[in-house]
This record gives structure tokens, C-alpha cells and sequence, in this order.
């Protein structure tokens, strides 16, 4: 019975027990591995300092209302059907889409597709049934954030439920892109998905996410996480699509790994109003002549914070780099940047550019942008610049002799500030990108 | 169609009278020369008419009938008058297909984009651009021969029924010249009132102006025909001034 109470007592996340972790697990029929991993998250958070970034958010989340987050998943709901569509998700794609919890298939092309994958070898499924039936997932599944990584991390991983497993067998490129998409439908503690990708010599995949709410939420925390791992001239290409409605604090942990030599890996993040956002991506390049991208756009208005830590870490030689970031604050938003290429030590002749660039809008928005380059190599070549930018009244101007008004105008020069990153986009995601961002700026 | 300017007074934000009362009334479709030399307040005028923040406009500017006045500038351009400017602007990232397909489906009630564009291949034809031009960033790293003629298809693609084109003929080459008097003969031939700002008759070797204004310390010193023109050319600006020549 004790038990019962654990769920139903309404206890802040912050303050669960060992036991209460134990039973999380318990009821969700976990390996006891997993179990260990979640264990292991618990005890770093109660022996670290707590983050202020992080904590204070995930304090404001019950244990009764995270629960019921988790049991009641909300698709494929008219609101949520609504909801996806806001990420650019065709209504008759919406059941290819892992949710939370478990993947539903009853399109009958979607089903074709999945099965071609299945006779190639391609694992996609649920990561709460691959931790039960894969002995590979063990092998991968939080080493790359691993619980002791940092705070953010640790909540992740002890708290943990859903998202999807994508293992893609040596050689196998997959042509279209693999689509999820995460709803939160309630208020509290939404998502906590963990997407795990497994990617095998000379295999490619490109992984698009969407996370959004269907309706303008309360309160509401976004933990999801993704780490992924890259084999020798294997492709990883991940865009995530954020789109959120209400208060919602979006603190994604992402971290990729990219052991093989010559492979690449791409992460590209779409963020659209949350109130406050940290994110951390992170790429860690091992193979030689490894390569990867960590890019983003993002646009913040109101009072939104955001906060973003991309990090590339090279560790092999001649391995090379790129951080790209555009955003775009309005109203009194505000952000702060704080990329970092880190060329360790082995990666001998390493090469990278980090750029970040923000488009101002109002007298109160403001950023802060602070790029950091760090080496233990003396020949790694690595650059930054920065720029903050405002929209002229002499632009407004030339565009309202088109005919364009205010808003029209901000649409355009947005979206072209944006399009250095778009465009690198698979075509059909940038079409859904801009649509995204033009729902977006007119206030969804 | 009519067009008129009444009593146009344009003061600059810090207070400067740059344009001291210019009447016009233009009522048929047709190219009509407004010329002057630097500083005589041409361009001033045409941004006090498109309503510029920079300046502030005492007088009255209707469109057909209309006072638009008080007009935000897209509500006067989506009423149908629009300034081809003298330097136009950069627009990062959006490009010239996209651009002016957005404009050609508004100004010309095209409801398909890829008729949008085949509207919008044949302006830049018209004016000499290749194809290409249409995936390039509008106006980024373009020469400024091909932003000239870049902004007169602009303009093209918006079917205004008055143009206010500001020295079109600037920084344009002896070889483009022609492409740009073949434009300003289509706005007319579409049915425009074109106003045709500028300060040296070049190229009225391509086309011929139904009247010429002479503008000069912020006043129409001189109206008149295409004698104006070769006055202008011997003479020069401040004799006719003085001389109240044309009248």
C-alpha cells in the first residue's frame, strides 16, 4: 500500500526517495540495469550542488502529476492531431510517429516502410520495450549522457520514460527521413522521452523530432533526451522541432558520439517560444577525420529566456567542426550564448568555426553572447565570431513600398535570417520549417 | 487615373525646408521627367510621398482622389503607388523568386506560385537578368547595375498605377541603359503614371518623356516638352532657374 501512497503523494521531483525510484522502475517492468542507471542518477543529484538553471523548474513538478503525465498519453487526440500539424506533421503521417510511450502504426504505407527497415535489419521501436528485448541497447543506453554527466542529465536519466530506439545495421541508409513526435498533453513534468540511435559502419539516417503542447499549458517542463552513436562513415542528421504553447521550460540533453572515422554527425535545433530554454547539445568527435555540426534557430518573445551551451569536443586528429546559431529575440526576451569548440588532447590538426548571430527586435530584447575556443593542441584551427543585429527602420521602410506591413516584413527578414541554417535542412523539413515559423510569428 | 501633389511642402527631420510647394496633376498614363540637380529636394519629395519617417510632408498627396496622406507606407503601396529607390536595400536570405512571387500574387491576383514565377522569369528577361538571378538572395552581392534593374522588376511585379522611380538611370552602364528605358516603357505600357526622377537626360536617347519638370531648390522651376531636355543639357540647371526658361 506504501506504495500507492508514493505515486499519489504529491511530493516535489526534487524531493523523491531511493525507494520512490525503485518502485518507478518496478512498475515499468525495467531490467534491473536501467534500474541501477536511474539509481545512479539519484544518488549524483543528492551528493552535487543544485543547478539554478534546472532545479528550481523541476522542484515546481509533483511526483502525482508527473505519474499521471506518464499514464495518460495524449495521442492520436483531435488536439494533439492539431498539435503535430503545428510542427509541420501532416495529419496522415501522425501515426507513423513514436509518442512518449510506444510507436502506433496503422498506416498501412507507414507499416510498409517500417517493415522494409525490419528486413534490413533496422531496429525502431519504443525505448521502454527495447531496454526489455535488445541486449544491444545495454550496450549504448546512457553512456553518452551518462548519470553522473551533470544535473540536468541526472534528472533525465532517473526520470526517464518512453522515446524511441533507432538502430540502423552496418551499410544501411535509410532514403526518407525517420519522423517522432512528443506531445505533452498535460501539465507538469510532459516529456521525459530518451531517444537512443545506434547508427553502424556506413549506415546514415535522419531523425526528425517534433515536441510541442496542444494546448497553452500552466506549467509544464520539457526533459527530454538523446544521445546517439556514430560508427566509422556513418551519417547521423537529427533536427529537433520545438514549437510550445503556455509556460514551458524546454531542457532538452543531447550528446552524440562520434566514434568512427570519417563519419559525421548534424544536430539541428528549430526552437519556438518557450518561456525559458536551456539547452546543452553536444557532439564529441573520436573518429578520425570525424565531422560534426551543431547548429540551431530559435525565436523568443515576451519575457523568455533562453540559454544554450553547444558544445563540440574533438578528440581525434584532423577532426573539424562547425556551431552554428541564429536567433531571434523580441519584446523583452532575452538570450545568452555560451558555445564552446574544445579541441582535447590527441586531436591533432582539429578544425572548426563557431558562429552565432542575433537579430534584435524592440528596445528591451537582449542578448549575450559569449563564445568560448579552448585547445590542448597547438595546431588546431579554431574561430568564432559573433554579431547582434537589429531590423533598420530603412528596411521596414523598402519592404512597405512592397507593399508589406510591420509584420510582413519581420516574417521575411526572420526567415531570411534563419535561412543559412534552413537551407542546409532536407528539403521537405525546410518547407515544414517555414510554415512552422510563420505560424510562429503570427502568435501561433 | 489621376495623381496630384498639392501644395507639397517637405521638411526633414531636424526642421530643414528641402521642398518649398510642388503642385502636380497628372491624370493620363505616361512617363513624365522630374529633373534637377543634386540637392534640389527630387528625391526628398518621392520619400515625402511614400510616407518616409524622415520626413514630414505639409500639403496633400492624393491617388486617384484619394487622400493618402496619412497613409501608412505598405497602405499606399498596396493602393497602387510604389518609389523604385535610388539604392535598394539587401534582403538576406529571401530570394528574388520568393520575394517576387509574394508581391506578384498580391499586386496581380495570382493565386499559383509556379504562374507567379513564370510572371516574374519574363520581368527579369524583359530587363536583360538572367534566369539565375531568381534563386540569388534579393539584391545581396549584386552589382549596381543589376540591383537598378533588379528594383525596376520589383516595381514591374507590383502593376503600380503610379511609379515613383528614382534615378533608375544611376550607376546603370552605356550597354543596360536600354533594358532600363524598355522597363519604364512597360510601366507606362501597363498603364502607369511614371514619374521619372533624375538628374541627366542619358536616357532620353531610349525613351521620350511626355514632360519634363524642372526641379530646383525644392521648386518646379520649369514645365515644358522634350526642348527642355536640350535646354537643360546647354544651359544647364541654374540658368534655367534663374531664367525661369520653358514656361
Amino acid at each position: 500500500m506504501s506504495r500507492v501512497k508514493y505515486v499519489l503523494e504529491d511530493k516535489p521531483l526534487t524531493d523523491l526517495s531511493r525507494d520512490d525510484i525503485v518502485e518507478f522502475s518496478r512498475k515499468r517492468r525495467e531490467p534491473e540495469w536501467v534500474l541501477r542507471r536511474r539509481l545512479e542518477a539519484f544518488e549524483y543529484l543528492k551528493t552535487s550542488q543544485p543547478d539554478p538553471k534546472i532545479d528550481p523548474l523541476i522542484e515546481k513538478v509533483t511526483y502525482k502529476v508527473f505519474i499521471e503525465g506518464l499514464e495518460n498519453p495524449v495521442l492520436p487526440t483531435e488536439e494533439a492531431i492539431k498539435a503535430a500539424e503545428r510542427l509541420g506533421v501532416k495529419p496522415e503521417e501522425l501515426e507513423v510517429l513514436a509518442s512518449g510511450f510506444s510507436i502506433d502504426v496503422d498506416n498501412v504505407v507507414v507499416k510498409a516502410v517500417l517493415k522494409y527497415l525490419e528486413k534490413r535489419g533496422v531496429i525502431f521501436t519504443s525505448m521502454d520495450e527495447a531496454v526489455k528485448r535488445y541486449p544491444v541497447v545495454k550496450e549504448y543506453a546512457f553512456r553518452a549522457l551518462h548519470p553522473r554527466l551533470n544535473r540536468k542529465t541526472a534528472y533525465h536519466v532517473m526520470l526517464w520514460a518512453g522515446g524511441p530506439f533507432i538502430y540502423v545495421p552496418k551499410g544501411v541508409k535509410i532514403p526518407q527521413p525517420l519522423q517522432g513526435v512528443f506531445i505533452i498533453g498535460r501539465e507538469g513534468l510532459g516529456q521525459t522521452e530518451h531517444t537512443l540511435i545506434v547508427l553502424e559502419e556506413g549506415a546514415e539516417l535522419h531523425w526528425i523530432e517534433g515536441c510541442t503542447t496542444p494546448i497553452a499549458l500552466r506549467y509544464a517542463v520539457h526533459l527530454g533526451g538523446l544521445e546517439g552513436f556514430v560508427k566509422d562513415n556513418a551519417r547521423l542528421y537529427v533536427a529537433s522541432i520545438n514549437n510550445w504553447l503556455g509556460e514551458v521550460h524546454h531542457m532538452p540533453v543531447k550528446r552524440v558520439i562520434v566514434e568512427g572515422d570519417n563519419a559525421y554527425a548534424e544536430l539541428t535545433s528549430i526552437a519556438f517560444y518557450a518561456t525559458t530554454a536551456n539547452t546543452s547539445p553536444r557532439i564529441d568527435l573520436r573518429g578520425r577525420k570525424s565531422r560534426g555540426v551543431v547548429q540551431s534557430i530559435a525565436l523568443y518573445r515576451d519575457r523568455q529566456r533562453v540559454y544554450s551551451a553547444p558544445l563540440v569536443r574533438y578528440e581525434a586528429p584532423e577532426t573539424s567542426a562547425q556551431i552554428l546559431n541564429r536567433t531571434v529575440v523580441r519584446d523583452e526576451a532575452v538570450e545568452e550564448f555560451n558555445g564552446m569548440l574544445y579541441a582535447a588532447r590527441g586531436a591533432k590538426g582539429a578544425t572548426g568555426f563557431m558562429s552565432c548571430n542575433t537579430l534584435v527586435i524592440g528596445d528591451k530584447a537582449k542578448s549575450i553572447t559569449i563564445p568560448a575556443i579552448g585547445t590542448e593542441e597547438k595546431d588546431a584551427e579554431l574561430s568564432h565570431e559573433a554579431s547582434v543585429g537589429r531590423i533598420s527602420y530603412e528596411k521596414l521602410y523598402y519592404l512597405a513600398l512592397m507593399g508589406f506591413d510591420e509584420d510582413e516584413a519581420t516574417w521575411l527578414i526572420v526567415n531570411g535570417f534563419f535561412e543559412p541554417v534552413i537551407n542546409k535542412l532536407p528539403i521537405d523539413v525546410q518547407i515544414e520549417v517555414k510554415k512552422i515559423l510563420e505560424l510562429a510569428l503570427l502568435g501561433h | 487615373m489621376t495623381f496630384e501633389v498639392q501644395e507639397a511642402r517637405v521638411l526633414t527631420s531636424d526642421g530643414k525646408i528641402v521642398v518649398k510647394g510642388v503642385t502636380l496633376s497628372l491624370s493620363k498614363p505616361g512617363i513624365y521627367a522630374v529633373m534637377g540637380p543634386n540637392g534640389a529636394g527630387k528625391s526628398s519629395l518621392v520619400n515625402a510621398i511614400m510616407g518616409h519617417q524622415q520626413y514630414k510632408l505639409e500639403g496633400r498627396v492624393l491617388l486617384e482622389g484619394e487622400d493618402i496622406t496619412k497613409l501608412p507606407t505598405h497602405e499606399r503601396a498596396r493602393r497602387g503607388i510604389t518609389l523604385a529607390t535610388q539604392m535598394p536595400l539587401e534582403v538576406e536570405g529571401v530570394r528574388v523568386a520568393e520575394l517576387l512571387s509574394r508581391i506578384i500574387k498580391r499586386f496581380r491576383g495570382v493565386e499559383n506560385t509556379s504562374e507567379a514565377l513564370s510572371i516574374a522569369r519574363e520581368l527579369v528577361r524583359l530587363v536583360g537578368l538572367s534566369d539565375n538571378i531568381l534563386s540569388r538572395y534579393f539584391m545581396v552581392g549584386m552589382s549596381g547595375g543589376e540591383r537598378k534593374r533588379l528594383e525596376l522588376v520589383r516595381v514591374l511585379a507590383q502593376k503600380p498605377k503610379v511609379a515613383l522611380l528614382d534615378e533608375p538611370d544611376s550607376g546603370v552602364d552605356v550597354e543596360s541603359m536600354p533594358l532600363v528605358a524598355k522597363a519604364i516603357e512597360r510601366l507606362r505600357d501597363e498603364g502607369a503614371i511614371v514619374l521619372l526622377i533624375t538628374h541627366q537626360p542619358r536616357l532620353f536617347k531610349y525613351i521620350e518623356p511626355n514632360y519634363v519638370y524642372v526641379m530646383y531648390d525644392g521648386r518646379i522651376v520649369a514645365h515644358g516638352g522634350l526642348e527642355l531636355v536640350q535646354l537643360i543639357e546647354e544651359k544647364g540647371y541654374t540658368w534655367i532657374a534663374h531664367h525661369n526658361g520653358g514656361r
